[in-house]
């Protein structure tokens, strides 16, 4: 009997000694996270006198003598001049939240009791900076800021959590990329998408002295390149059967019966505009022979957009002495961005 | 400073403030990116057929100075196969003031080149990629080619453009026509531009047996075709009175007193025109040339030029 005794003496002490702290540790700490502390500088330029205005919402609700504690990176390469601050630099606002009383200003510390007149379990506002402000760090960095609610001043529940001040963008990343510019040129019959055929033809027919022939198609030219493009225009020589050459307009109407032969841009479309004395409504220009810019433009287009096509017009006519046979030359087009 | 003047304080530092917040953040954009547009790329592949290896030849003239450490890149368009095949030794970049270049980054349609300079580069740049290391499109077409350039490779300044590849000739355009022939003919008096009378005549007057009574007239032949013309000829019938038909010439002289009518081409103007005597002569054995045949008077043809 006594033996026995002995024994559940034992097994209680035991059980004492092992339980005994975890009961005590659960009865002693209570704690939840802040996940919404928010730390604003006024400014966040490096070495500022700055008002700092530290947000949270309690996790815990608030209740009257609740002590906040702030803890912050201090001293003179951080936010320098905590040591300055008197309770009437610190604001604290809140529902429910009368007052406050802010004391043990060091370097990087203090703490403020709250008077509330009910719990506080909204958004709580602490705006450090009055008379005297903190300034703001000497170097570009993300500087830690805790705040501490020791629910009622018990010392038995405390929430915390941290946000940083971003000092000079230090958590900022710029993300960059340069953006080519590209080029398209295509040939397409008049007002549509449709490409050419290769070989690329603009077929005059059989002239006429009774007649002025025409023929015509669209260059379309696209880019990205705000400042545009421009269209450059040559051919492989004159419009010849080989040994005779036509005759060439020169900025001069067409007239059945009289030899000539030109070109007009007979459409700028919306984006281009003529470079030289080309956008004719019936005058034909004789064709170039070495690279001559016709057109330019000076913002994005697209080819595939019709109404963006410079629309170009070869003419011809005959007179009864005009040599019989085939005429022809190739005209080439050249583009780039300007 | 009374309550007005504070307030007017008050406006300045806020208008302050908003032009400070406004314009620090756009002059900082303003410092971060600045760009120049090169004009004047050009691509120049040495085949201008489809799918066939070539080198090509990319030229440019810097906007902006190009210093040592500068980086260009080339983007182009995929559809030049083999850009990941090309390595540092293919690629050679020369103009004034450039000495070396280091060139990375081989993917398909893209590679970038690491300039070293003796002093900034301000003309002509060109670069080749060499050893026919890119094979043209396999379809005709117009292809993009963009040159950027870091400048320094500080990031912060480029300079850039954009020129075109022209494969198979899809950058040309063909103009045709055809100038068909034409044919004129008039009948003038002889040796000038006056036509004859309708209706035209040749009134060979009162004959005689002591004389050679002659008329003649112009046949005007104009053409544009460059193998000329025939002039053809024929009559209604004999030089006849009705009931006796005058002797005819037989490539015979007509003499005085001895009946006979014909006519000649007594006016060739120029070798074309020889031509057409040849056929006129091989005409006359043909019948609708019977008639007026041989000799009897002497009868003019002049041909005139076209």
């Amino acid at each position: 009997m006594r033996r026995s005794a002995k024994l559940i003496m034992c097994i209680l002490l035991v059980s004492a000694i092992v339980f005994s702290p975890l009961l005590l540790s659960t009865v002693k700490v209570k704690a939840a996270s802040l996940t919404d502390v928010t730390v604003t500088p006024a400014s966040t330029a490096i070495s500022t006198s700055a008002n700092v205005t530290v947000t949270f919402t309690p996790n815990t609700a608030i209740t009257n003598n609740t002590v906040l504690i702030f803890t912050y990176d201090g001293g003179t390469a951080n936010f320098d001049g905590g040591a300055a601050l008197t309770n009437a630099d610190i604001a604290i606002t809140g529902t429910n939240i009368s007052s406050k009383t802010c004391t043990g200003f060091i370097a990087g510390y203090f703490r403020c009791t709250l008077t509330t007149g009910g719990s506080v379990t909204t958004l709580v506002t602490a705006v450090i900076g009055g008379t005297n402000k903190l300034t703001t760090p000497d170097a570009a960095g993300n500087y830690s800021w805790s705040v501490s609610a020791d629910i009622g001043g018990a010392g038995t529940t405390f929430d915390g959590g941290a946000g940083l001040a971003y000092i000079a963008d230090e958590n900022d990343v710029d993300i960059r990329a340069y953006v080519p510019p590209v080029l398209a040129l295509d040939l397409y019959q008049t007002n549509t998408n449709t490409l050419l055929s290769n070989p690329n033809t603009c077929n005059l027919g059989v002239l006429s002295f009774n007649a002025v022939n025409t023929c015509s198609y669209d260059i379309g030219v696209g880019t990205n390149n705000a400042s545009g493009a421009t269209i450059r225009m040559t051919s492989d020589g004159q419009f010849t059967n080989g040994s005779y050459n036509f005759t060439q307009a020169a900025d001069t109407a067409i007239v059945a019966g009289t030899e000539k032969y030109g070109f007009r841009i007979s459409d700028l479309g919306t984006v281009f505009t003529d470079s030289a004395d080309f956008n004719h409504a019936s005058e034909y220009e004789s064709v170039p022979t070495s690279v001559t810019s016709i057109a330019t433009s000076a913002a994005v287009s697209n080819k595939a957009t019709t109404a963006q096509h410079v629309e170009i017009t070869h003419a011809a006519t005959m007179s009864t002495s005009t040599p019989v046979g085939s005429y022809d030359h190739t005209v080439t087009y050249t583009a780039f961005t300007d | 400073m009374n309550r007005f003047g504070k307030i007017k304080v008050v406006n300045l530092t806020s208008i302050f403030l908003l032009i400070v917040l406004v314009a620090v953040p756009l002059s900082s954009l303003i410092t971060k990116v600045k760009a120049a547009s090169l004009t004047n790329v050009t691509v120049t592949p040495a085949s201008l057929n489809t799918s066939t290896a070539a080198n090509v030849v990319i030229t440019f003239t810097p906007v902006t100075t190009i210093t040592t450490g500068s980086i260009v890149i080339f983007t182009y368009d995929t559809a030049f196969t083999g850009g990941a095949s090309v390595a540092d030794a293919d690629i050679t970049i020369t103009g004034t003031n450039i000495t070396a270049e280091t060139c990375t980054g081989f993917i398909a349609g893209y590679f970038r080149c690491t300039l070293t300079t003796s002093a900034g580069v301000t003309t002509a740049v060109t670069a080749t990629i060499g050893n026919n290391k890119l094979t043209t499109p396999s379809s005709v077409g117009n292809y993009s080619w963009s040159v950027s350039v870091d400048i320094g490779g500080a990031g912060t300044t480029f300079d850039s453009g954009a020129g075109l590849a022209y494969i198979g000739d899809e950058n040309d355009v063909d103009i045709r026509a055809y100038v068909p022939p034409v044919l004129a003919l008039d009948l003038y008096q002889t040796g000038t531009s006056t036509l004859l009378s309708n209706p035209n005549t040749c009134n060979l007057g009162v004959l005689s047996f002591n004389a050679v009574n002659t008329c003649s007239y112009d046949i005007g032949v104009g053409t544009n075709n460059a193998s000329g013309a025939t002039i053809r000829v024929m009559s209604d019938g004999h030089f006849t009175n009705g009931t006796h038909n005058f002797t005819q010439a037989g490539d015979t002289a007509i003499v005085a007193g001895t009946e006979e009518y014909g006519f000649r081409i007594s006016s060739l103007q120029n070798q074309y025109l020889l031509i057409l005597q040849t056929l006129v002569t091989q005409q006359n054995t043909k019948q609708y040339l019977q008639s007026p045949h041989p000799w009897l008077l002497q009868q003019l043809l002049v041909i005139k030029r076209p």
